[in-house]
């Protein structure tokens, strides 16, 4: 059981994502852009965010992660720059937005593919929890 | 002075072509130089009377034809490669052969010596101006010896002329007198002909290069290269002061000037030429040549001060006319009144023509290339927006089959589930589409890499081994390891042989095969995927590769599929600098063969 915060404008793959976290035991929140899911990362504490690519424009998903990973100083998301991120993404493999997890380029731990295979969905997601509650391959 | 090309001017010679041509026709002189000296002897000696030296003349002429053979042998064997050579020792000996003949004609006083200003004047001629000089001072040396030399008595001297003082030969002001005069002729010819040979030859080269750059214009496809090309050349062949091209707006009522030579920026924006009021252009649209002779005196001009302060004194125009529709104008600008004439007004007319066919080509092409950018593009944003509903209902639907939403009646399952399968379908298509789109909005600036074809293959084989296993379809992958690489992109070149692999796969009924073959061949690896498939129709063979075009066969059989993958593959492709064809055989099979060139 975690808490898994969703930020992604398509009220339709935040219900499918809702059925499949919910149906495999999570408790899922939702935000519907960048601006509002920073926002509540702090009042929520998440246990991993999964973030759309392309919200209002292309690089949206890039930015909000960035800022998660790397806050200001001082800002109450400092608290926050270890929780796993799982990038949605819509583009298709041959388009121009391709990136492998990079530390220095984009900073998200995986990618998940639309459409939402929910076993998929599900597997990755818990596969990240496990990795995150025990560093390092266990305690 | 620039070239058509931009290239610095070529060095001032003549064209080997010249030479050699010019040379064949010395040796053709020549013999008749020679048999005319032996001629002329017999009648000079036993017919006329005149006391010459016959011995030495016969031995002079068998002499001149002994090494006109030896010049003729060697311009055939290296006449081609090195025509200036053969030039410059041909006229070293007919020098030589000729200060002889004046010797033994009578030196000083010999009428022969005339005969050296002809060799001057080839000279200015063939060669260059500074070495036709030198030719023409080492002429006149030679003579100054020849007749220093008599005088002085070193040299017999043969008094042929029976008519003359004896003693001519040593008269210090009738030797002077005739040596002065002759090194002047010499020297005015060389000075008068070689500039105004040279400038023929100039410009008949400029014609030339005029003339096949125009002939090749029309297979530019690049508008601005092309218009740029049409005012330098003309501006030079014609040796005019300036020429430009004036192509009509949209509206067909205004000239805008859209290329020109050697026209200040100034004049340039003096303002639009409207065809209304501009009536040497409404003339020249309707496709007669126009000539303004005086620009100080016509008043067809719309803009005649501008033209004046400019020092344009006349103006030739000729309509640009399209295959349609009249395009603009091409305007030559000469720089006195009554520059042009008869020929230089056909001569502008046919390269209007010509370029008037280049300018449409290149104007259509650009045409072309905007439209499918623009249409690749609306593709493309089209397909984001299709994808994103499709997905979303995907991901729904999904989940609601995975009972995450409650859960379902065998009924509502299957409906469901049908519903899904539609969804994968359209998902295909769009994303087939996108690749489509993307690939051509991105196919120019893709950065291309090194990429293992080898290491490809035997992936995607991999991937859709279990696939083909499953149908029971036996599938095979040949090759000798060689570290094969070509240019491409990984995901470009993955795309390319899961589609070829898969369809082979997909078309191939239970108990057939599919071998892949991986070879080198020269430069390039040849991938060869072959099936025992369905095969293709005769018919629908050539269209194979067209978008949205599936064979016959394949509709009939209900197997589903956008139409786009071998488009796509053919795209790309190409992109890497390749090539993909098919071989079928309907019931038998098909065998796709991709080459590929090598990378490095």
């Amino acid at each position: 059981m975690a808490k898994i915060l969703i930020i992604d404008d398509d009220p339709d793959i935040v219900l499918a994502m809702r059925l499949c976290l919910q149906g495999a035991g999570h408790d899922a929140f939702d935000a519907k852009n960048g601006q509002e899911g920073l926002r509540m990362v702090p009042e929520i504490k998440p246990d991993l965010i999964i973030l759309d690519v392309m919200m209002d424009t292309t690089t949206e998903g890039f930015q909000v992660s960035l800022k998660l990973r790397s806050p200001d100083p001082g800002s109450p998301l400092a608290a926050y720059r270890r929780i796993p991120i799982l990038m949605l993404t819509a583009l298709h493999s041959t388009t121009d937005l391709r990136f492998g997890p990079d530390e220095d380029y984009l900073p998200v731990d995986a990618f998940v593919d639309k459409p939402i295979d929910p076993d998929k969905l599900v597997r990755q997601v818990d596969a990240m929890l496990a990795k995150s509650r025990h560093p390092e391959g266990g305690e | 002075m620039t070239d058509l090309d931009g290239s610095p001017g070529r060095p001032d010679v003549p064209a080997a072509a010249d030479l050699i041509h010019n040379n064949a026709r010395l040796i053709r002189m020549r013999w008749l130089a020679g048999i005319a000296v032996l001629a002329g002897t017999a009648f000079g000696a036993h017919v006329a009377g005149a006391p010459l030296p016959a011995l030495s003349l016969y031995v002079l002429g068998a002499i001149i034809l002994a090494y006109n053979t030896l010049v003729k042998y060697a311009s055939r064997r290296a006449g081609a490669r090195r025509p200036a050579l053969i030039t410059t020792v041909q006229i070293a000996f007919d020098w030589l052969a000729l200060a002889a003949f004046v010797h033994f004609t009578g030196g000083v006083e010999s009428p022969a010596i005339a005969f050296f200003l002809f060799y001057v004047l080839l000279a200015s001629i063939l060669l260059p101006g500074r070495t036709a000089f030198t030719y023409a001072v080492l002429v006149i040396g030679l003579v100054v010896v020849l007749v220093v030399l008599e005088a002085a008595g070193v040299l017999p001297h043969y008094h042929v002329i029976p008519a003359l003082p004896e003693s001519l030969y040593r008269d210090p002001l009738y030797v002077t007198a005739i040596l002065a005069f002759f090194g002047v002729t010499l020297l005015v010819i060389v000075s008068l002909a070689a500039p105004v040979l040279h400038e023929f030859r100039d410009h008949q080269r400029r014609l030339a290069t005029l003339y096949q750059s125009v002939q090749a214009l029309p297979s530019s496809l690049d508008l601005p290269r092309v218009l740029d090309q049409l005012v330098h050349g003309v501006t030079h062949a014609l040796q005019a002061k300036a020429a430009s091209i004036r192509l009509l707006d949209e509206t067909g009522r205004q000239l805008k000037v859209t290329a020109a030579y050697g026209l200040s920026q100034a004049y340039l924006e003096k303002g639009p030429v409207e065809v209304d009021q501009s009536l040497i252009d409404q003339e020249a649209l309707r496709g007669r040549p126009i000539i303004v002779e005086d620009t100080a005196d016509d008043r067809r001009l719309q803009y005649p001060a501008e033209v004046l302060a400019e020092g344009i004194h006349s103006i030739l125009c000729v309509a640009l006319i399209g295959r349609r529709r009249p395009l603009g104008v091409l305007r030559v600008y000469g720089w006195q009144p009554h520059f042009f004439t008869e020929k230089d007004i056909d001569f502008v007319a046919t390269v209007a023509r010509q370029g008037a066919m280049a300018i449409e080509n290149a104007m259509s092409y650009g045409e072309l290339q905007r439209a499918d950018a623009t249409k690749s593009q609306f593709v493309r944003a089209v397909t984001h927006e299709l994808r994103s509903p499709v997905v979303a209902s995907q991901s729904l639907l999904r989940a609601v089959l995975r009972d995450l939403a409650g859960g379902l009646n065998d009924l509502q399952r299957d409906i469901l589930g049908r519903l899904s399968e539609r969804l994968n379908a359209l998902q295909m298509l769009i994303d087939d589409l996108l690749d489509l789109a993307a690939g051509k909005v991105e196919g120019l600036e893709g950065a291309l890499a090194p990429v293992s074809v080898e290491a490809m293959v035997l992936g995607i084989v991999d991937r859709l081994s279990s696939q083909a296993e499953e149908k029971k379809v036996d599938l095979r992958v040949d090759y000798v390891p060689r570290g094969l690489s070509v240019m491409a992109s990984e995901d470009g070149l993955s795309r390319i042989f899961l589609n070829l692999i898969g369809n082979a796969v997909k078309y191939t009924p239970a108990g057939g095969k599919v071998d892949v073959e991986l070879e080198q061949r020269g430069d390039d690896v040849v991938v060869t995927v072959a099936d025992t498939g369905i095969g293709i129709p005769e018919v629908d063979v050539p269209h194979i590769f067209e978008e949205f075009y599936r064979a016959s066969n394949v509709k009939q059989n209900g197997l589903t599929g956008t139409g786009l993958g071998l488009a796509i593959v053919k795209d790309l492709v190409e992109r890497y600098g390749g090539r993909v064809s098919v071989r079928s055989k309907p019931g038998e099979g098909s065998t796709f063969t991709v080459v590929l060139p090598l990378a490095g």
